[in-house]
């Protein structure tokens, strides 16, 4: 095969002209792919619209490095018009021909330098070139599930993205039962903690690129007569023109008597569940609503003392295969149609007070700590003030596309919806990387 | 002669040079003298004598005897006389054929093409180095089973195959086993018998022979239906005038093969490891393809990561080296090798590919100088390639 080349596709392959990258570059096409055989990289300087230089870097056979290496010398000192007509053809031609077995599969130099003209055109029209350091296309506040999607699947469209979490990557992922195996998630179910997921899904952020910024974001302006929303962090400001929302929630309080005496650290109230050992054979009373409260108990098996699940409503809503997990815990009991009516000690929870609701009859029981599963609130906080629309439960209020009532500003997770199930997370997040670069680049 | 060099010469496996002392052998029977092995005349019985003697040398290699030997026009056409022929006789004790993920294309076109005339045909897997388990062939045999062909050794990874076990296995099943051993004859031992194989092809060139001949072993007692129809040479099986100058060539070659195989393989075999050591220690991001032990004498197969082989061949090409590559972008169908693919290879990986094959003339000096020239021409290529990032 190899002795069917000419000798100027010998000359260019044996010395290929313009390789490498260039600093700074202005444009960059990519064509091919290495499963193929063939992947070239050409990067632009273009100047008053003229090609000023041009480099390449090429993965393939013989032809595909000449044609490379050829495009790029018809190329430089081309206006960008001039450049767009050069053909395949073009650039066999001017190697004296190619075996036509290699005309279409390692000829895509033509293509690749389409690609670097067209991203250069296509940064011009977007004003992408002109993003300052601190300017960002899109800005995403909370680094949850919902939040590290959203940011991940908006850098891989193309578009500059911050992500920021002033506590600790994953969000509720690592409240509830980090270690605990994730059931319900369609192709991962039962392989994988949440514990692992936050880090795949961090991994992926990086891996996009898209900036993580491990800051409380202090406040958000929405300028009029501007299409940036300012965000302001303790060791900076920043801008973006799409703002999402997914701040999640936190636990309820529960108003139920005590509580606020021992919801102080020690005290023996608990919301959530992150650090299980902290309750180590520990008479634990968990109480509330749900997967929530349900899978409170779960995680504590095996290491609380004793656990009393209880709530106030008929059953916990979920489906049997979990209630079964939780009712073959040793020393586990579950109470329905109880009410938690005070939590009573000196210093530190000591007491229970419940009240059957069928019989109307009360009990005290001996507890060492109470966990409040009672409930979730939206963390709708900072677009308070700029006047974002919520539901009846404090929910920001969304489209199908998870717009909110303002305009650039998206909400997902659980500040959107009490949906709090992982997949919806996620898949609110890529809903909104793809609406956003509807909005920004096909307008 | 490329830049003052003489042309190291790497690529065997595609096609080897003749021993001088075949070539020898052979130019009387370009004479008019030389009659056809069929005619009654002096001629013809001079002709017939030199096809005996032959066979005998063809037989001595791989411990057959003279008439369990046909001569064909080389291995392509052997594997089809014994893969067809045995099923086609056998076709009414079953449909099943088995083979493994690694053979020759002559083996494998021809048992897609039996497939669309109905007959089954299972390919067995190889593992990471390329080895046959004669296990899972095993498993794969149904009632319908009537032939397994399974390469001798893999002349593109050097991988050498437990044919003995799968041997013993397909015998005791009564099922035909077929050996395809033209990367492997003459450059490690062969016993057709301890060895449990009924039908073994061989080709001529890649014992230093003539190309256009070759030979099937048919062991006696086994019956083929043949392929070609004509005036019954070779017991029927491969009809049409013996090619008598290079059938004496083969026989020369396979002479040379069976006295000097032990010691050219032994100081081939040193040379591989020279290439092996030379490659994996020096040069990062390269990769051995093939078992490491269980390996051809001359075969030393590796992988490049980011670059791609056809780059790699043409470079070395103009550094004096000639050897070959298992990319796409140097096969005419433009997929990459069928066997870096089975040991499991994604195809970027295979088209990274490098194959030196080793003749018995190479030298240490030759070994130098592609050691030498190789990270050469895989750090101008990494330079080049938009995949690699220098660590």
């Amino acid at each position: 095969m190899s002795f069917e080349y000419s000798e100027k596709v010998k000359d260019h392959f044996r010395n290929p002209r313009n390789v490498g990258t260039i600093k700074d570059a202005d444009a960059t096409g990519r064509v091919g792919n290495p499963v193929c055989g063939d992947m070239m990289e050409i990067q632009l300087k273009v100047e008053d619209n003229i090609i000023k230089d041009i480099k390449f870097k090429t993965f393939g056979c013989a032809s595909a490095i000449a044609t490379s290496s050829m495009v790029t010398e018809i190329a430089k000192g081309k206006t960008l018009e001039e450049a767009l007509e050069i053909t395949r053809q073009d650039v066999a031609d001017e190697l004296d021909g190619l075996p036509p077995i290699k005309m279409h599969c390692s000829n895509l130099a033509a293509d690749a330098l389409h690609a670097a003209i067209k991203d250069y055109m296509e940064k011009q029209e977007n004003g992408i070139a002109k993003l300052k350091e601190n300017e960002y296309e899109v800005a995403v506040i909370g680094g949850g599930a919902a939040g590290l999607a959203a940011a991940t699947i908006s850098s891989y469209v193309g578009l500059k993205t911050v992500v920021f979490d002033g506590g600790q990557w994953g969000g509720l992922l690592n409240k509830f039962c980090p270690d605990k195996l994730i059931e319900n998630y369609p192709g991962l179910t039962d392989k994988m903690t949440t514990r692992e997921l936050t880090q795949l899904l961090l991994d992926d952020a990086r891996e996009q690129e898209a900036k993580l910024v491990n800051e409380h974001v202090n406040d958000v302006e929405m300028e009029i007569d501007s299409d940036f929303k300012t965000l302001t962090t303790d060791s900076g400001t920043y801008k973006a023109r799409i703002l999402v929302l997914a701040s999640g929630s936190s636990p309820a309080k529960s108003g139920i008597a005590g509580e606020e005496k021992f919801a102080v650290d020690d005290g023996g109230i608990f919301y959530l569940t992150a650090d299980p050992s902290r309750l180590t054979d520990k008479r634990v009373l968990v109480y509330g609503h749900g997967y929530n409260a349900v899978s409170a108990a779960g995680c504590l098996g095996g290491i609380a003392g004793s656990i009393t699940l209880v709530t106030d409503e008929a059953s916990f809503m979920v489906p049997e295969r979990e209630m079964d997990r939780v009712k073959c815990i040793e020393g586990l009991k579950i109470l329905n149609s109880t009410t938690l009516l005070e939590i009573q000690g000196a210093a530190k929870v000591e007491k229970a007070v419940l009240e059957d609701q069928t019989e109307g009859e009360r009990m005290e029981i001996i507890v060492d700590a109470v966990v409040l599963a009672t409930g979730m609130v939206p963390n709708v906080g900072l677009m308070e003030k700029l006047g974002v629309e919520v539901d009846e439960s404090g929910f920001v209020k969304t489209d199908k596309y998870q717009r909110t009532s303002l305009d650039g500003v998206y909400a997902i997770g659980n500040v959107a919806s009490e949906i709090d199930l992982l997949v919806v997370a996620e898949a609110q997040g890529t809903i909104v990387a793809h609406d956003a670069y509807r909005k920004l680049r096909v307008g | 002669m490329v830049n003052g060099l003489t042309t190291v010469y790497m690529d065997n496996a595609s096609g080897a040079s003749v021993d001088k002392r075949v070539v020898e052998v052979m130019l009387p029977y370009f004479d008019f003298s030389v009659g056809n092995p069929a005619s009654l005349h002096e001629s013809g019985v001079e002709a017939r004598k030199a096809l005996g003697a032959a066979r005998e040398s063809v037989a001595a290699l791989i411990g057959a005897e003279d008439k369990e030997i046909i001569f064909t026009s080389g291995a392509t056409e052997s594997n089809n006389i014994a893969i067809r022929g045995a099923v086609q006789r056998k076709k009414k004790k079953g449909n099943h054929i088995i083979i493994s993920a690694v053979e020759h294309m002559s083996v494998v076109n021809t048992c897609k093409d039996l497939q669309r005339e109905g007959f089954e045909v299972t390919t067995v897997p190889v593992d990471r180095d390329g080895l046959v388990d004669s296990g899972r062939i095993a498993d794969e045999v149904t009632d319908q089973t009537i032939l397994i062909s399974c390469m001798y050794a893999n002349g593109e990874i050097g991988t050498i195959q437990p044919v003995r076990y799968i041997g013993a296995m397909a015998r005791e099943r009564d099922i035909l086993f077929h050996v395809d051993a033209v990367a492997a004859a003459g450059k490690i031992p062969i016993d057709v018998v301890q060895d449990n194989i009924d039908l073994l092809s061989i080709s001529s060139n890649d014992l230093y022979g003539p190309k256009g001949v070759g030979a099937l072993y048919i062991r006696s007692g086994v019956a083929l239906r043949p392929v070609m129809t004509g005036g019954g040479q070779e017991r029927g099986l491969r009809s049409g005038s013996e090619n008598i100058s290079g059938i004496v060539g083969m026989g020369k070659a396979c002479e040379l093969a069976k006295d000097e195989m032990e010691n050219d393989a032994r100081q081939m075999e040193a040379l591989r490891e020279k290439l092996i050591d030379g490659v994996l220690g020096n040069m990062k991001h390269s990769y051995l393809t093939g078992h490491r032990t269980k390996r051809l004498p001359n075969i030393a197969s590796f992988r490049f990561s980011f670059i791609e082989g056809e780059s790699i061949i043409m470079s070395l090409s103009d550094l004096g080296v000639e050897a070959s590559t298992g990319s796409a972008c140097s096969a005419k169908t433009l997929e990459p090798s069928h066997v870096l693919i089975a040991i499991g290879l994604r195809h970027e990986e295979a088209h990274g590919s490098l194959l030196l094959s080793l003749n018995k003339w190479n030298t240490q000096a030759e070994v130098d100088h592609v050691l030498a020239s190789l990270p050469l021409v895989v750090e101008r290529l990494r330079a080049l390639s938009p995949l690699y990032q220098e660590d």
